[in-house]
């Protein structure tokens, strides 16, 4: 009996030792809850940490971007063109502690911002395909509106997935499929490197013989999904939609071994998804030649679903070191489109976090780039304070290289243009009788939504110059692009406009040096130092008798220099 | 599931090679301050070029390098002895006929494709799909030494289509178009700039330069700094497109790919790397017969002179001479004397540099309508043109964090051809 009692107690004994373990560890969660309420651990301090930013000198002083240096950087990052000259003297200052935290939130609501992610995302999801199908027109307006109700990327990526190009409403957002015609190689392609950070074109015709991740089931398990739809021409319309089939599986072959396999539909290395079993007709309509087929179970339906499922974390880390990328200007895995094994995240653990963010977020991407944009990080300066300084990726900030369309709208807005065009449109919208109140949201999409209209060919000319399909976010500079800056005629068109508000102000001007000034404000976001103001109002001098073309010249100049092709 | 890995290439093959590889490459590059001026000219001397003159719409192999005279699909024409015992060619090739012993050919090419696009790409890249470089700019990134003045790779064409040659590449080994011989565009600088005002100007952008990039990424700067050296070197050069010299003129021809092609001979001589020029109206759907005569006639003697000229001045031991369409065209002549697209047995003509001349590679069978000996494809062909001017195809690109094989690993190259 005495045995028996200690047994029990024994029982006892470690029932309440295993009651107290799973009692310690809700006290801890419980006090994992209350530090990120209470401790306000806020993922932008959490970026800092991470980055091992020491934001303090030894001097005590802070180590953080000038505001004409910030003022510039995150107008380019957010809307895509440097400020106003205005702009940057009433910010420059403003007095108030929380001017940066404001004007990031001004700009994130901005329609511009909408326009930046609409160039941007444009590039990234079609890599400037060709016009197919779809009016190219209907498919940036799909992408802004998208972008201006900060629609979440799951919903975004679901619907470029599954949409089928029947109704007109949702057609545009087909665009991701037939731009690239269902064509296998294309689409799966775009799909592993836009969606899931993995470039897979090596992986068609034989398991990647240097990345030892990438392999051919990986691929075919992607064309899986696809490999049942097709183009469907509307005998009577003409239209072209995407229909599909209920049968046909995918088999491979490796060109290097001859040995022939098959999958199932799958992302990466996740379970292949079996096709459900129906009783017999597969068909809501069968596809004939009059018909688009619509089965019951539908591959390409279940790869939105499957792609962006929390089970697959390559969806939530592509899409976070995209965005992180696009305001840091490099990746915490780059190249962009290749995670694997022996590329490693340089900051792992932050890439986590990041995308763990969004998913709790519920894929925001506007909550997302804000708390970068308010990180410590974001707002180093890009200027090494001297050699020895630590190199590591993100201490200081990196120079990022204008996309063509930043470019093309740091140029307009350096030449004059961009203002010119603003005050046109603000004029025309806010007179007459459907004159629009100027503090409404409906008058600044209508007016953004004119600006773009009319940059819209001036942009073309500067985006066929500097465009290149090239995914990564190396530089690259070409002697054609040098000859465009400095002796496109293009440009002096712009200049010689007899509209431009620049030139009309700077032939207002008091004196030779306010305009140079003005013109340093106006290209580069900043003031002249005092032999940059000697030095400039020295060659406008050589201009005798046409003070406005040595200010021209100016501009020409500065718009050469790396300074302004750089964000920086 | 198998989890077989294909072990097409083993991983440090990749690694030695390219590691070999990049080390020669930047030894090229890199040399400039450490050799005496006659040992960096021998060097320059041995700077291997490629000249491409394409034959767009593809050339008819029966009426060009591969003849079948009086069999049932060989047409009109007959074949004509060149420099080379036993090797015959057509007889719209005279001028071309005695400067074969320069050249070889390949007759057994099967692309397995009828698509104009497609076969372009084949040709070019070596590969069928996928984002992948062209030649020139392969030819460019690694064979252009980095105080080159000139742009790496440079296409004269009167038409067509821009592609994005360089791909993964940088920017600046893309194909830089030329409208025939017009000058590039922007190249004439702007008007009204007083003379005293042009080197202050340029001191002024290079201090702003130095200025900006004193603590920040070296590379990025000096990137965007070359590209206006590039630009200025062009510039300077205007004159190569101001007029051409009528005596040279009078032996190419006065029209179009006449200039074109001597321009091509001038800018090679500039040291640029890939020259590239378009002959346009190969695609004969009708009147197969009559436009090769004409198109034919236009380019044998012109393509003959530009040969010569690259032999008589010395360098064709350094420049790899490739003559290639993006495909040939049928046995069957159709009803209105045309032939249309045929990409299963064709042919091209290809020599200096690497090559060895005076050969034959592959053959046709009687009707020429199939290849019955040493088949190869654009791969086979790109691994060649790669290796005959020094690019270890089997290597990897040099692009950091990606591993790209320079050619396809499941093609070779035509190792008979190679000197």
């Amino acid at each position: 009996m005495i045995g028996n009692d200690w047994h029990m107690i024994g029982r006892w004994m470690w029932i309440i030792i295993g009651c107290m373990n799973r009692i310690m560890l809700m006290l801890l969660v419980m006090l994992a809850l209350v530090t990120t309420v209470e401790g306000q651990e806020l993922l932008r301090d959490r970026i800092d940490t991470e980055i091992g930013l020491n934001p303090v000198t030894d001097d005590g002083s802070q180590s953080i971007c000038t505001d004409f240096e910030f003022i510039r950087r995150v107008y380019i990052d957010v809307t895509g063109r440097h400020p106003t000259a205005e702009a940057v003297v009433t910010f420059v200052s403003d007095q108030s502690q929380k001017k940066r935290e404001q004007l990031i939130d001004q700009l994130l609501s901005s329609p511009e911002h909408a326009r930046r992610l609409q160039h941007h995302f444009d590039v990234m999801l079609l890599q400037r395909l060709p016009k197919k199908q779809i009016e190219l027109t209907n498919w940036q307006q799909y992408l802004f509106e998208s972008m201006h109700s900060n629609k979440p990327w799951n919903q975004l990526v679901h619907e470029l997935l599954t949409v089928d190009g029947t109704d007109a409403a949702t057609r545009p957002a087909a665009r991701f499929i037939l731009a690239r015609e269902l064509k296998r190689e294309e689409t799966v392609r775009a799909i592993g490197q836009t969606l899931l950070g993995r470039d897979l074109q090596c992986a068609q015709c034989h398991d990647h013989p240097s990345v030892g991740d990438y392999l051919q089931r990986h691929y075919y398990g992607i064309s899986a999904f696809l490999s049942r739809s097709y183009l469907f021409t509307d005998p009577k319309s003409k239209v072209v939609s995407i229909g599909e089939k209920a049968e046909g599986d995918v088999k491979f072959t490796s060109v290097f071994t001859n040995e022939e396999d098959a999958t199932s539909p799958r992302i990466l290395d996740l379970d292949a998804i079996d096709d459900p079993t129906i009783e017999e007709e597969p068909y809501v309509v069968k596809p004939d030649n009059n018909n688009r087929g619509v089965p019951k179970y539908s591959r390409r339906l279940q790869l939105a679903s499957e792609l962006t499922s929390e089970a697959n974390s390559a969806f939530r880390l592509n899409i976070a070191n995209r965005i992180w990328a696009l305001y840091m200007g490099r990746g915490i895995v780059e190249p962009l489109d290749m995670f694997h094994a022996d590329n490693p995240p340089s900051h792992p653990h932050l890439l986590e976090e990041l995308a763990q963010f969004l998913v709790d977020q519920n894929y925001d991407l506007r909550t997302l780039t804000r708390e970068i944009l308010l990180s410590k990080t974001y707002q180093q300066p890009s200027k090494r304070p001297s050699e020895s300084q630590n190199s590591e990726p993100f201490v200081i900030a990196e120079l990022k290289p204008l996309s063509p369309e930043q470019l093309g709208l740091c140029l307009l807005q350096a030449t004059g243009v961009l203002q010119t065009i603003y005050e046109k449109h603000r004029v025309a919208l806010t007179e007459g009788e459907d004159a629009i109140d100027e503090t409404t949201a409906e008058f600044k999409t209508n007016l953004e939504a004119a600006v773009n209209k009319e940059t819209a060919t001036h942009l073309d000319k500067v985006v066929t110059t500097f465009a290149s399909a090239n995914q990564s976010s190396r530089f690259d500079a070409a002697a054609n692009q040098a000859l465009f800056l400095l002796n496109s005629p293009l440009i002096q068109e712009w200049l010689d406009q007899p509209e431009n508000l620049l030139i009309k102000k700077l032939k207002s001007a008091e004196n030779v040096s306010e305009a140079v000034s003005h013109v340093y404000i106006t290209v580069l976001s900043r003031n002249p130092s005092s032999d940059e103001l000697d030095l400039a109002s020295d060659l406008v001098r050589e201009f005798d008798s046409e003070q406005v073309a040595g200010y021209q010249h100016i501009i020409r100049l500065l718009i050469c220099s790396a300074e302004f092709r750089f964000n920086h | 599931m198998a989890s077989h890995r294909n072990q097409g290439c083993n991983v440090l093959d990749h690694r030695m090679s390219r590691r070999n590889f990049v080390m020669g490459a930047s030894a090229a590059a890199g040399f400039g301050p450490l050799l005496t001026p006659a040992m960096a000219k021998q060097a320059k001397g041995q700077q291997k070029q490629i000249l491409q003159v394409y034959l767009q719409g593809g050339v008819s192999q029966f009426e060009s390098w591969d003849c079948k005279p009086g069999t049932k699909y060989g047409g009109p024409f007959r074949e004509i002895q060149t420099t080379v015992p036993g090797m015959k060619i057509c007889e719209l090739l005279p001028y071309t006929a005695q400067k074969m012993h320069l050249l070889s050919i390949i007759r057994s090419i099967n692309l397995k494709t009828n698509d104009h696009g497609v076969g372009r790409l084949f040709m070019e890249k070596g590969r069928t799909v996928g984002d992948y470089p062209y030649i020139g700019s392969v030819a460019s990134r690694y064979l252009k030494n980095a105080n080159d003045p000139l742009p790496g790779y440079i296409h004269i064409s009167t038409r067509g289509l821009t592609d994005n040659t360089a791909a993964f590449l940088e920017a600046q080994h893309g194909q830089m178009k030329l409208e025939g011989v017009a000058p590039p565009e922007n190249l004439l600088p702007r008007t009204g700039i007083p003379e005293s005002v042009l080197t202050k100007s340029e001191q002024f952008r290079l201090q702003l330069n130095k200025q900006f990039g004193t603590g920040r990424s070296k590379s990025l700067i000096d990137s965007y700094d070359a590209s206006f050296d590039q630009a200025s070197q062009l510039m300077a050069r205007k004159h190569l497109f101001e007029s051409q010299p009528e005596k040279d003129l009078n032996r190419y021809g006065h029209h179009p790919f006449g200039q074109n092609c001597l321009l091509a001979r001038r800018l090679l001589e500039e040291g640029v790397t890939c020259v590239k020029v378009t002959h346009h109206g190969y695609d004969t759907h009708a009147e197969n017969f009559n436009f090769h005569i004409e198109q034919l006639d236009e380019f044998d003697k012109t393509f003959a002179t530009l040969l010569g000229d690259i032999e008589d001045r010395g360098m064709l031991d350094n420049v790899l001479v490739m003559v290639y369409s993006e495909f040939g065209r049928t046995p069957k002549i159709n009803n209105k004397y045309g032939r249309d697209h045929w990409g299963a047995s064709c042919s091209i003509a290809l020599g200096g540099a690497g090559i060895q001349p005076g050969a034959i590679i592959g053959a046709t069978n009687a009707d020429g309508t199939e290849v019955s000996d040493r088949e190869v494809d654009g791969g086979h062909l790109f691994h060649t043109y790669m290796q005959a001017v020094g690019i270890n195809s089997t290597s990897d690109h040099d692009i950091p964090g990606r591993s790209v094989p320079i050619g396809d690993p499941a093609a070779s190259a035509i190792e008979e051809l190679l000197a």
